[in-house]
């Protein structure tokens, strides 16, 4: 049995994946909240499906960016038979300094408080932090399914824990602590392959392939040619379809015939994913392509609009969209199901 | 942005956080601004003299994005103006003598990072321990 759950918000953030491997059997790859019911998205789904959160036995916690970590803290609470992996640039001296540094802020906007959060309640659970790398074990490995994790290597480690240094020296030297999104954070990403005997799974997290070396990123997986026989029949495409996630030749090779791309949307600032030319990327290799939702607005409520008139300023929609895609049946009218506000992906 | 002695009032509002200024404060600047909202926000993107932000409602929880021009801005708290910078945005009314006026407010926040803060971070990393509970796998 193997089925992939992917579920993403109208907002344009928030991405978190439910994978089922066996009748009883779950995993949790990232977390996001949803803002109607102020708990994590999946931990709704959970209750909504009578699984019983014993039944969770792996959270991974991908990268430390907001879209994929809120609510890790509370899912580890409620799931307390799961094992907690990150990735092994999670867990550098200077990251954790950052961490602290940033835990100081007042803000509804801090991030970095889940950190902590996490951290407390593994301590209370008596658990561990397992950190993942290209070279780690298996996340799991029974009754012909193994999930692995293919990133990040020592050489991301190695780069990212340079760009710690230089942010957590400028906090000591220069009184310096803005909560700025760390940019690099893309290649903490831990890769997921999942393999069966029937089917394998590629989650992409938000790995970028790197404008400035060969030896970090997806260039790096490849290069290690673990997946370079190897067909998939989902792809989670990585950092919601950014340009810099992409590679044409590396992903025609990626896909078997008919293969499913799951994709969540992103929007900040001026950057909104996926643009167009993404889309007609991903259409152009398969048109088995699926959305959470596209990024959607709400009116603001009436005893505002008078006060805030005039302003360019919009309220973001809470909605969530789903993507499940069951890999054990060949029955298409099964396979795929939307739910929610998730679609085919369009241009 | 509406123009009035933005500066003062703001910089009072922060002070004073119980919604009114108080007497002294009146006395000053002859201007109220009683707050009816309250968001958070955070400086995600800076596009020459454009800012763009998400904010926080802060009773409802609601998200929202707010993109607007750094001369908006209390020309005090234009420095401040960083991507990652933290700001509350107010929405109400103003009353200067007789007259109420919906109006609103940006005020950019500072941080203040003295060496015991250093100091408090550092205590903090080690007090969080996670060296002890990494496991490699």
């Amino acid at each position: 049995m193997l089925k992939s759950i992917v579920f993403g918000g109208t907002k344009g953030f928030g991405e978190s994946i439910l994978i089922q491997y066996d009748k009883e059997k779950f995993g949790i790859i990232d977390s996001f909240i949803n803002q109607k019911t102020k708990r994590p998205c999946v931990l709704d789904f959970i209750e909504e499906e009578n699984i019983n959160p014993e039944w969770i036995k792996f959270i991974v916690l991908t990268h430390y960016h907001q879209d994929h970590f809120t609510g890790i803290a509370q899912v580890l609470s409620i799931c307390t038979n799961a094992f907690f992996y990150t990735s092994n640039s999670l867990v550098s001296k200077n990251f954790q300094l950052l961490i602290a540094a940033h835990s100081t802020i007042e803000s509804k906007h801090n991030f970095f408080r889940e950190f902590e959060e996490i951290v407390n309640i593994l301590k209370s659970t008596n658990r561990k932090i397992k950190v993942l790398s290209d070279s780690s074990k298996y996340i799991i490995n029974e009754q012909g399914i193994k999930i692995s994790s293919l990133s990040p290597n020592q050489d991301t480690y190695d780069y990212l824990d340079s760009c710690y240094k230089q942010a957590a020296k400028d906090i000591v030297e220069n009184n310096n602590i803005k909560l700025q999104i760390g940019k690099k954070f893309n290649f903490q990403s831990v890769v997921i392959l999942v393999e069966s005997t029937e089917t394998c799974i590629l989650y992409g997290s938000d790995l970028e392939y790197s404008e400035s070396s060969s030896e970090i990123g997806w260039e790096a997986i490849i290069k290690k040619g673990v997946i370079s026989k190897i067909k998939f029949d989902l792809f989670k495409i990585p950092h919601h379809g950014s340009l810099n996630g992409y590679n044409k030749k590396d992903w025609v090779n990626f896909m078997n015939d008919g293969g499913i791309f799951n994709i969540t949307p992103y929007s900040r600032g001026r950057s909104r994913l996926p643009k167009t030319e993404m889309i007609k990327n991903v259409l152009a290799i398969s048109k088995e392509a699926y959305i959470t939702s596209t990024i959607s607005y709400e009116k603001i409520p009436s005893n505002l609009r008078k006060k805030l008139k005039g302003l360019d300023i919009k309220r973001l929609s809470n909605d969530i969209g789903q993507i499940e895609v069951n890999l054990s049946t060949s029955d298409l009218s099964n396979k795929i199901v939307l739910k929610g506000k998730a679609k085919r992906l369009a241009i | 942005m509406e123009d009035f002695n933005l500066n003062s009032v703001a910089c009072a509002i922060e002070d004073a956080p119980s919604e009114k200024l108080n007497e002294e404060q009146e006395n000053v600047i002859d201007v109220t601004f009683q707050i009816e909202n309250k968001w958070e926000g955070v400086v995600v993107d800076i596009d020459g003299e454009i800012v763009y932000s998400k904010m926080k409602e802060v009773s409802s929880g609601d998200d929202y994005e707010y993109n607007f021009k750094k001369k908006d801005v209390p020309s005090d708290d234009r420095p401040l103006i960083t991507e990652g910078a933290l700001f509350n945005f107010y929405s109400g009314y103003q009353v200067k003598g007789k007259t109420r006026k919906n109006s609103r407010i940006i005020k950019f926040r500072r941080q203040l990072n003295t060496p015991k803060t250093i100091d408090a971070i550092l205590d903090k990393m080690n007090a969080m321990g996670i060296a002890d509970l990494i496991e490699k796998h």
